[in-house]
């Protein structure tokens, strides 16, 4: 460890000051339709310095790495300007580590550039073969990071995470008519995921095609199964937010409804947050404050168990600090953030659930979804109407919203077959986009589920 | 200067070559919930290099000024597999007068934005003492310089300034949350109207009423139409017309909206959110008509795109940080209408009035479609506004939407980068709770 960090440290006036440097190489390719419209490299150097004065922060970064000492002054000026009371942070041994994390098959960074864009060639005319599509969006990223960290309180900790992801859509078009669908794959395992995609294209092409034919569904209430990459978006978006103890720690009506022990669904609703998974798109070591990663049971078995926190949020809430502090690079203060979440798997087979339901709505994959803790979005890739415990008729805009709280309490069965999705978006918070996360869950089944539609 | 430098070095290697340089310094002052949290120093600065060689073009980008040999190295090693070039690097030509920096920034005090985020949230929390605040003043100070093998040689400062007030209230056990701001050019001097509307929000979102099902009116105010201009936005970027993705393909002279729909683009403004005296490639900004009465006019290219369309670029190269220029709007503005909002809202015998949506974006944009929650919107009844709306959905396609106009509001609001009036549509699909 470079000992100029500590040095710089050193002279900090502050209850608590640290150090983040940051290297960072990406390659992105893109093709979109017929043209390779960006194939480039990326590279960047950048820091930070974080203090923490009297319960107010400063945060200063930087690409200029000159004069550290200079950039630890300015921060801890800002957070004197800004503090007023005392300083929270709830302890963490200081960590001292060095971890390098391997990816456990082929580095993206030992691929030749002619490779990657082959590959993603390959895909691209593979989509644009087909009828019927008008044109085509393929895209790959690879991105490696290596960070330090070091605090006034002793943590040193050295870290690598190497992503690699790859996004395949397909647009349809007939007419004013325009359908898109995409696959996406992106997470910390490597170059292989990326390879072997040429099927995913088909099937994507095939759902594009199918959507032009679509009858927008009809607005109003349904049963919905959601198939697992929507339900796990559901369960980011529509309560994972809220378990993030930065909205609830100074908020006491929020903190009353987000009363640990409280009943947020039924018996066999279970969802977890583990950002110490091998190798996927949200795990991680170590937080940005040093702190250790380890999964955090937010609901079990229906009741509301524990929320992720910040040292700041857990030594203001007196809780256990879980090592969600997270930033999407340096050049963020680390704030409360998912990592890998989760709904726990259960009993039901999916065709058994799919009959079942009677008559209800199928909605699968996830454009998008936006909460503002109380009322959520998600918009459905494709969807189909169930009949008579079959699935019907393919539709389309399908658009769910309702009441977080109830749709929770709505969920009445849970499949046996847990699904992760990483990818090359990512979540966005308070202006920190994307953060690179998962999202997990098996079928789920929710009564009462109002559709938006024409 | 880095920027001589590699673009001595480029000129070596490819045929033609641009290099952009950018350093910024933004200071956000943030109060959350209720107090003042952070203050930030944010400098950023990176180099990016375009070549052209071979026919085909190359990009790469660092924010690592320390060897710029391997910014080009990387850049060439791009151009192998680069699309072929359909553009040439534009020289010297004389740039518009636009301002986009205002010495007011520059002096701005950060001791003053803390001031004023104490001061707005004061005079919310007078008016609601259970509301939770959270205010981010920021300044921002920017300096680039663009120059290319062709002769070019330009250099910009500019400065920007943005007040954001959010309130979130939990009453009766439901959540309300209002947010209002400006972003812009040049220092924002009436931080007090904003906090003003949050306090009046919250007062009209008191009472609740039940929304409507079916197709129904739908006033959009100013600040929610960016839902639906950002569709169209979208719809006339050169890029998505060039791949046939979107829905105003080969509609150019064709009437696709009622006649009173006037839009365009225009980088020239004074001050505005997205002003510019020249685009991202240097050629010198211009407004560009995109709707005129309704018809098609123009789409938005930039000198590659629409070398490959073979036309010529509108001047509307945007660069994001570090990345290459693509196609799109600078600042959209849409006429003003001749109807007072009042003569709107009196014509409505049911329907509502949305100023704020969550969701936007995230239906099938390409398809001109829209389907989102009612984030902040009343009830209309017999003229008069009414109580908040909850758990409703308004959906439609915004092509369709522009076909149906009821009325345009006779006053333009600025919100960021789009400029509009606010405008009633008919037969607006509603989708509401039981």
């Amino acid at each position: 460890m470079d000992a100029s960090l500590q040095n710089a440290l050193a002279q900090a006036r502050a209850d608590y000051a640290e150090i983040h440097l940051e290297r960072r190489a990406t390659t992105q390719i893109a093709y979109v339709g017929k043209e390779l419209e960006d194939i480039s490299q990326f590279s960047s150097v950048a820091g930070s310095v974080r203090a923490l004065v009297k319960g107010g922060w400063g945060f200063v970064s930087f690409h200029s790495l000159d004069d550290l000492p200079h950039r630890v002054r300015m921060a801890c000026e800002q957070a004197a300007m800004v503090g007023q009371t005392e300083s929270h942070l709830a302890p963490v041994p200081p960590a001292v580590a060095r971890v390098v994390q391997a990816t456990v098959a082929t580095d993206p960074r030992q691929v030749p550039l002619a490779d990657k864009e082959a590959l993603a060639r390959r895909y691209n005319q593979r989509i644009l073969a087909h009828d019927h599509v008008q044109t085509s969006s393929v895209r790959y990223r690879d991105a490696a990071v290596q960070s330090t960290f070091v605090s006034t309180e002793g943590a040193e900790v050295e870290q690598e995470a190497v992503f690699c992801g790859m996004a395949v859509a397909a647009i349809a078009r007939d007419g004013a008519n325009v359908q898109r669908a995409f696959k996406q794959v992106g997470d910390l395992r490597g170059y292989p995921i990326c390879e072997g995609l040429d099927d995913e294209c088909d099937r994507v092409v095939e759902r594009a095609v199918a959507l032009l034919a679509a009858e927008p569904v009809q607005g109003g209430h349904y049963t919905v199964i959601a198939n697992p990459v929507l339900a796990g978006v559901f369960a980011h978006e529509a309560f994972g937010h809220l378990s993030e103890a930065d909205f609830v720690y100074e908020n006491p009506q929020l903190a009353e409804i987000m009363q640990l022990g409280k009943r947020f669904g039924p018996d066999p609703l279970s969802i977890v947050d583990d950002p110490t998974l091998d190798g996927m798109a949200g795990s991680y070591r170590y937080d940005s404050e040093g702190t250790p990663a380890r999964p955090t049971a937010l609901i079990k078995d229906g009741i509301l168990t524990s929320r992720l926190h910040s040292r700041e949020t857990a030594a203001r809430m007196g809780e256990e600090p879980t090592g969600n502090a997270r930033a999407i690079t340096c050049e963020y203060p680390p704030i409360v953030r998912m990592s890998n979440t989760y709904i726990e798997p259960r009993d039901w087979e999916f065709g058994d659930l799919v009959a079942d339901t009677g008559d209800g709505l199928y909605a699968c994959g996830s454009i998008g979804g936006q909460t503002d803790m109380e009322m959520f979005t998600f918009s459905a890739e494709e969807a189909f109407l169930i009949k008579d415990g079959r699935i019907a008729d393919r539709v389309r805009e399908v658009v769910l919203t309702g009441n977080v709280f109830e749709t929770l309490a709505n969920i009445d069965a849970i499949g046996n077959d847990l699904e992760f999705l990483g990818g090359l978006g990512g979540c966005g918070k308070e202006g920190q986009f994307p953060l690179r996360v998962s999202t997990g869950a098996p079928h789920i089944r929710i009564r009462n589920c109002l559709v938006g539609g024409r | 200067m880095p920027v001589d430098r590699l673009l001595e070095l480029a000129s070596r290697h490819a045929d033609a070559a641009e290099v952009f340089f950018e350093e910024t310094e933004s200071r956000p002052v943030q109060f959350e919930n209720n107090r003042l949290k952070y203050i930030h120093t944010k400098n950023r600065r990176a180099a990016s290099v375009r070549v052209i060689a071979n026919g085909r073009i190359g990009f790469a980008s660092t924010t690592d000024l320390s060897d710029p040999a391997r910014l080009v190295a990387q850049a060439m090693e791009s151009a192998q597999f680069g699309q072929e070039a359909k553009l040439a690097f534009p020289g010297p030509a004389p740039m518009p007068s636009v301002a986009v920096h205002d010495p007011a920034v520059v002096s701005f005090a950060i001791e003053r934005g803390v001031e004023l985020g104490r001061d707005a949230i004061a005079t919310v929390l007078v008016a609601y003492p259970d509301v939770l605040c959270s205010v981010e003043i920021s300044k921002w100070l920017g300096h680039s310089r663009l120059a290319n093998t062709q002769g070019l040689d330009v250099a910009s400062d500019a400065t920007a300034f943005e007040c954001y007030i959010s309130a979130l209230r939990i009453h009766d056990g439901g959540l309300l949350w209002v947010g209002e701001g400006e972003s812009s050019r040049a220092l924002v001097h009436d931080i007090e109207r904003y906090t003003a509307k949050i306090v009046s929000d919250i007062r009209q979102a008191e009472t609740e009423s039940a929304p409507p099902a079916g197709a129904f009116p739908v006033l959009f105010t100013a600040k929610a139409m960016g839902l639906l201009l950002e569709i169209i936005q979208t719809a006339v970027n050169g890029k998505l017309v060039q791949k046939g993705a979107s829905p105003l393909v080969g509609r150019l002279g064709e009437q696709v909206a009622d006649a009173r729909i006037t839009l365009a683009d225009d980088a020239t403004r004074d001050y505005g959110d997205g002003s510019e005296p020249h685009d991202g490639e240097g050629t010198p900004s211009r407004p560009t008509p995109l709707l005129e009465q309704g018809v098609l006019r123009h789409y938005l290219y930039d000198l590659q795109t629409a070398g490959v369309m073979g036309t010529e670029t509108t001047g509307n190269a945007v660069r994001g940080f570090a990345a290459p220029p693509q196609p799109d709007a600078t600042n959209l503005v849409l006429s003003a209408g001749d109807d007072p909002v009042a003569d709107l809202l009196t014509g409505i015998e049911r329907g509502l009035l949305v100023d704020d949506v969550i969701g936007g974006g995230q239906s099938n944009v390409l398809a001109g479609e829209f389907s989102v929650n009612v984030g902040l919107g009343y009830l209309v009844e017999g003229g008069q506004v009414h109580g908040r709306v909850k758990d409703c959905m308004v959906a439609g396609n915004v092509f369709e939407l522009f076909s149906r106009i009821r009325g345009i509001s006779n006053v333009q609001e600025t919100h960021g980068a789009i400029v509009t009036p606010a405008v009633c549509f008919d037969a607006v699909s509603i989708s509401a709770a039981e």
